[in-house]
């Protein structure tokens, strides 16, 4: 039983990781897969259902084509690009800052930590969609903007909960033995909280990941970012909005990829753990 | 009382839990089934109306959105009827008396549902209360060429204009000129009124419950007779697919607003039928900033008309829901002419013009969209891909709403915008096009000297003939001129349970009083 | 334990004013109200004096101070749009809020922890994958596509339930359940993990051979320090309910605060925004007030203080 188990772990790391890689290649190297221009419009052949002739020559869209009679399986390849991008660099830029934020309030409690916690609670009381409107109209749109409005929402949760934690580590006996022989905060940190709190960041990172996606495309409706025939996956699950009775596979597919990436990110991430707690 | 008492306890996360519970299920028994319950008999009619939004007030002569539910509410002098013409409402007649005196005789015997008599002091206090630069009336500026109104006796009164005004029984048709009580109103003051709305019309207002609903009923004393829908609930459903399926679960009884994609939906239910009203949207346009190169070459905005392949974009993008057109102006509109010829799609034809005009390789612009119309960044994209085929690089950028109704006025959106405009509120040629094509006003990117005297006279004169010449005569120099890509006029759908008698109007109104049930 | 709730009930004023600070400031970078209430064909005149009327054309440092004064008196303003008291809009709303806030927290911690600690205890089995996947699929399908899919299911091919609105205990199911769809998987995937780290505690001191009260004794000690992640994704989820259920709302027509706030924005109600993030701050810092004691309460060793 236990032997079963360990085996199915081991899969799991080759799963996850050529999972991982094939999402890689496919999207980074988009061009070379995508079947037809993501871009390309054909107004003969929009909502073509997925394996069906299009394009008058004979051709089977394999994923169908948008209510532009773009080809589906071409924009999700291209997509994954921009999506992906945008949620990695936002979880990582939310997760540094939010972390260190959670880290530095449990540690030291009292003052800094009811000032680094009031300011969460403040933050967590704007809506993201605030100080979207607030970015495009001082600084017009662009994809910076919308980073910087992903990592200013994102870091709340990563501070609570790294904090929760780093609360009671900090009792541990390890911990305290270092402090009372006068080893400097900073030092402590590094060397015996933020190790133990490294599995708690990256379980709340992926899980960030997603909600980065489909965040990114909210706040793109409003104006702020990405130009809208630009391909994302989020861009395409809000776009086929209207269609999800009429057209299923515009915004199922993408939203399939999206819960594809998640799964095969924590997948990974459990077996780094288990790996880490075999050794 | 007792709801707010049990949420502030709610506040920590344990007593919430318990508290939730037991507020849910008390939660307002009584607003349940009024749509869904059948008309036992006819003589007690109830509906339900899913509309996208809630009211923010109920005072006519204060509204920051449409009159659908206070027009029932309330009575104006003028009334459309069944082909959107004037015909009498609480005034039975109406002439001119000089270039800027109207007299309006009203109608005698009408009571406010409070009682109060309806006459001539009524209507002077209705408009003067909005008049009041004090009072900031949001909608003042569709009564602004008014200068007084003046009672002459008990059911006689003038209406004053600063200069000549030939749009002055339209104006008395539609907000903000709807005749309310003046003791009532003073008494409970300005605030107060936009709650309890008190008016002349066929239904009275029971109650307003904020971000959900508004319940009226029939006025039995109604002077038109008494309406056969005895009671009626505005409902607020923002979300389109879900007033959809509400109206198909049998929730309520009419939607507004079906969105496009949601009229197959309708058309293939058992118990529910699509109302069409053509071409009673905005006319949507793409717009060029005339000033700004290279859209000050005549040639170039040609070019990029000839270029759009308009059809294509109304055919498979809103899939027939709106009708191209080159008109400015509306078919129901005063001053519409017929469809003028425009340009036809001619991709050969827009690069030898750009060519003629210094561009023969093209150049690159950035397009502003806006939400307000049905799937503006798919015809955005269309316009973007066609317009690459004549070498224009087209940039979509997609704008906040509420921020781009405060970039547009001010002048600060992209050189090229998408724009639309319409005249509903007095389905006059003047509505339609005055603000967007008289240079000066602030959704005009336009200044074409002629075109500005033209609009400046049809606006005050009293000669219906004159001023259809000249609406014509701006049509066509305006086509020609080209400041915009004309493109189409929306349609609106909404749904309606076979239950019932009524279909949508152009003048966007929702008049209650005209539904009947279907008798099988 | 009672002059530290009096202490945080202190740092709440002061954060509330904070949170009320920063909104005052960047809603009013973000554009003009009077422009917004008055009709396209206002003539710029006509917004010039409804800007005075509203007093947005004094100085912004002004405005504040003013704004302060009134906000020490209890004084919220009164909505631009409603033209009622702010404070009653946003308290009107509220009782929605909680009661669908409430239900899905429930949904969510329910099925939750009952899918993190099945996962758990299954490690690495099939089990665990088909969890795991299934709640990896309800976070990242949207929420509006949750939401229409059960309206179609549910209410108009089955006609089980209404479509939407506020009309007691059926209307609050659908919403309930698309509410707690996202929060299912953080707190499943918190709680999986927490749990492993025990039962992985637990079993290497079992290795160590050491004695039976020991074992037991950290593996409880563990078994509270791993809840207090998992109570912390929960509170941090609820606070986003509170607030965050524009999406929700919106698609089930639910007339709670987020939809308020929203129109708000969009409609630049600088008194209604302010009025609302102010109530929403408030109930946030309670929240984690309540979290923190939640945590003293589960190890005693993390000081109350």
């Amino acid at each position: 039983m236990k032997k079963r188990a360990l085996l199915r772990g081991g899969a799991k790391g080759v799963v996850s990781i050529g999972a991982l890689a094939v999402i890689f290649v496919l999207t980074v190297f988009a061009p070379w897969f995508a079947p037809v221009d993501p871009y390309s419009q054909s107004l003969k052949d929009i909502l073509v259902p997925p394996l069906s002739p299009y394009g008058g020559d004979g051709g089977i869209s394999l994923l169908g084509t948008d209510q532009l009679g773009r080809d589906v399986l071409s924009r999700l390849l291209y997509g994954g690009r921009l999506s992906l991008w945008i949620s990695i660099v936002a979880v990582a830029v939310s997760g540094v800052i939010g972390s260190a934020i959670g880290i530095a309030a449990g540690y030291f409690g009292g003052k800094a930590d009811a000032l680094l916690m009031r300011l969460a609670d403040i933050q967590m009381s704007i809506p993201s969609m605030l100080l979207a409107i607030v970015m495009v109209a001082v600084l017009g749109s662009g994809l910076k903007n919308i980073v910087i409005v992903l990592a200013v929402t994102g870091w709340v949760t990563f501070a609570r909960v790294v904090r929760s934690q780093v609360l009671s580590l900090k009792e541990m006996e390890y911990v305290e033995a270092a402090r009372a022989m006068g080893v400097p905060h900073v030092t402590v940190m590094r060397r015996h909280i933020l190790p133990n709190t490294l599995f708690t960041i990256a379980t709340q990172a992926a899980l960030q990941m997603s909600h980065m996606i489909l965040l990114a495309a909210a706040l793109s409706f409003l104006g702020l970012g990405i130009e809208v025939s630009t391909p994302t996956w989020g861009g395409m699950v809000n776009d086929g909005k209207s269609y999800i009775d009429s057209a299923w596979w515009l915004s199922t597919l993408p939203g399939l990829a999206i819960a594809f990436v998640i799964l095969s990110i924590n997948l990974f991430g459990d077996w780094l753990r288990d790996r880490a707690e075999d050794r | 009382m007792l709801k707010r008492k049990r949420w502030f306890m709610s506040l920590t996360l344990l007593a919430a839990l318990t508290a939730g519970c037991s507020t849910v299920s008390k939660t307002e028994p009584a607003a349940s089934g009024s749509a869904s319950e059948p008309a036992t008999a006819e003589q007690n009619l109830e509906i339900t109306i899913g509309r996208a939004f809630d009211v923010s007030g109920l005072d006519p002569g204060f509204l920051t959105e449409n009159a659908q539910v206070v027009d029932n509410i309330f009575d104006t002098l003028v009334k459309r009827g069944e082909n959107e013409e004037l015909v009498p409402g609480l005034a039975t007649s109406w002439s001119q008396v000089d270039d800027k005196t109207w007299e309006f005789k009203l109608r005698e015997g009408v009571t406010f549902t409070n009682g109060e008599a309806f006459n001539a002091e009524a209507v002077k206090y209705s408009l003067e209360r909005v008049l009041d630069p004090a009072s900031n009336a949001p909608t003042a500026s569709y009564v602004s060429t008014i200068d007084k109104v003046e009672a002459i006796d008990e059911y006689t009164v003038h209406v004053i204009t600063k200069n000549p005004d030939p749009l002055i029984p339209t104006r008395f048709n539609r907000y903000p000129t709807e005749i309310v009580p003046p003791k009532y109103a003073e008494e409970v003051g300005q605030e107060e009124f936009a709650q309890k709305p008190i008016g002349t019309g066929p239904y009275k207002f029971v109650s307003w419950d904020k971000g959900s609903n508004v319940v009226l009923e029939a006025n039995a004393e109604y002077w038109n007779g008494e309406p056969q829908v005895k009671k009626v609930t505005f409902r607020s459903i923002p979300e389109a697919s879900t007033r959809v399926s509400s109206l198909l679960n049998g929730e309520v009884d009419i939607v507004t607003a079906v969105s496009p994609e949601d009229r197959s939906k309708i058309e293939s239910s058992s118990n529910a039928r699509l109302s069409t009203v053509e071409r009673a949207g905005n006319t949507v346009y793409v717009g060029f900033k005339t000033d700004v190169e290279p859209f000050n070459d005549p040639k170039v905005r040609q070019a990029l008309n000839y270029a759009i392949d308009v059809d294509a974009i109304v055919d498979n993008v809103l899939q027939g829901a709106a009708v191209r057109t080159n008109s400015l102006i509306g078919p129901k509109d005063f001053g519409y002419a017929g469809e003028p010829k425009g340009y036809d799609y001619d991709p050969e034809k827009a690069k030898q013009l750009l060519a003629e005009a210094g561009y023969p390789d093209g150049f690159s612009v950035t397009l502003d969209t806006v939400s307000w119309y049905a799937k503006n960044t798919d015809v955005a994209q269309v316009i973007a891909e066609q317009l690459k085929a004549v070498g224009v690089e087209i940039k979509v950028n997609n704008v906040e709403s509420s921020v781009y109704r405060t970039l547009v006025p001010s002048g600060k959106q992209s050189d090229m915008y998408v724009l639309g405009w319409s005249s509903t509120n007095t389905l006059d040629a003047d509505a339609a096009i005055y603000a967007i094509l008289r240079s000066g006003e602030s959704y005009s990117t336009y200044a074409n000297a002629d075109v500005d005297a033209k609009l400046d006279e049809a606006r005050s004169s009293t000669d219906e003939n004159r001023r259809q010449e000249l609406y014509k005569e701006i049509q066509d120099q305006v086509i020609q001129d080209a400041p915009r890509i004309f493109l189409y006029q929306e349609n609106q759908y909404y749904g309606v349970s076979d239950r019932l008698n009524w279909d949508g109007r152009v003048d966007t109104s929702l008049q209650v009083s005209t539904i009947t049930a279907k008798t099988e | 334990m009672k002059r530290y709730v009096l202490k945080r009930l202190g740092q709440a004023l002061l954060a509330v004013i904070g949170a009320a600070t920063i909104v005052f400031f960047i809603i009013r970078l973000s554009g003009d109200p009077a422009r917004l209430m008055l009709p396209p064909e206002a003539g710029e005149d006509q917004i010039a004096a409804l800007r005075q009327s509203l007093g947005f054309d004094r100085p912004l440092g002004m405005q504040y101070l003013e704004y302060l004064k009134n906000l020490l008196t209890g004084d919220l303003g009164r909505s631009l749009y409603y033209k009622e008291s702010a404070l009653k809009l946003v308290l009107d709303r509220m009782p929605a809020t909680v009661d669908l806030a409430v239900f899905a927290i429930l949904i969510a911690v329910t099925v939750g922890l009952l899918v993190g600690i099945l996962s758990a205890y299954y490690k690495n089995s099939f089990i665990d994958y088909v969890l795991n996947g299934w709640i990896f699929l309800t976070q990242s399908l949207p929420v509006f596509w949750i939401g229409i899919v059960l309206i179609l299911i549910f209410a108009v091919n089955l006609h089980w339930l209404p479509t939407s609105g506020n009309r007691g205990l059926e209307s609050i199911v659908l919403p309930a359940i698309t509410l707690a769809a996202y929060p299912i998987a953080p707190i499943a995937r918190t709680m999986r993990a927490s749990l492993i780290e025990v039962m992985e505690q637990g079993y290497m001191v079992t290795s160590q051979a050491q004695g039976f009260s020991k074992r037991r004794r950290i593996f409880k000690r563990g078994l509270k320090n791993a809840l207090l992640p998992v109570v912390t994704v929960i509170s941090l989820e609820f606070g986003v309910m509170i607030a965050g259920a524009v999406v929700t709302e919106t698609i089930f027509s639910w007339p709670g605060v987020g939809q308020l706030i929203i129109q708000a924005v969009s409609n630049r109600d600088f008194p209604l925004v302010q009025a609302s993030i102010l109530v929403v701050s408030a109930i946030y810092i309670m929240l984690t007030l309540a979290t923190d004691l939640i945590y003293h309460v589960i190890d005693p060793r993390i000081k109350v203080r």
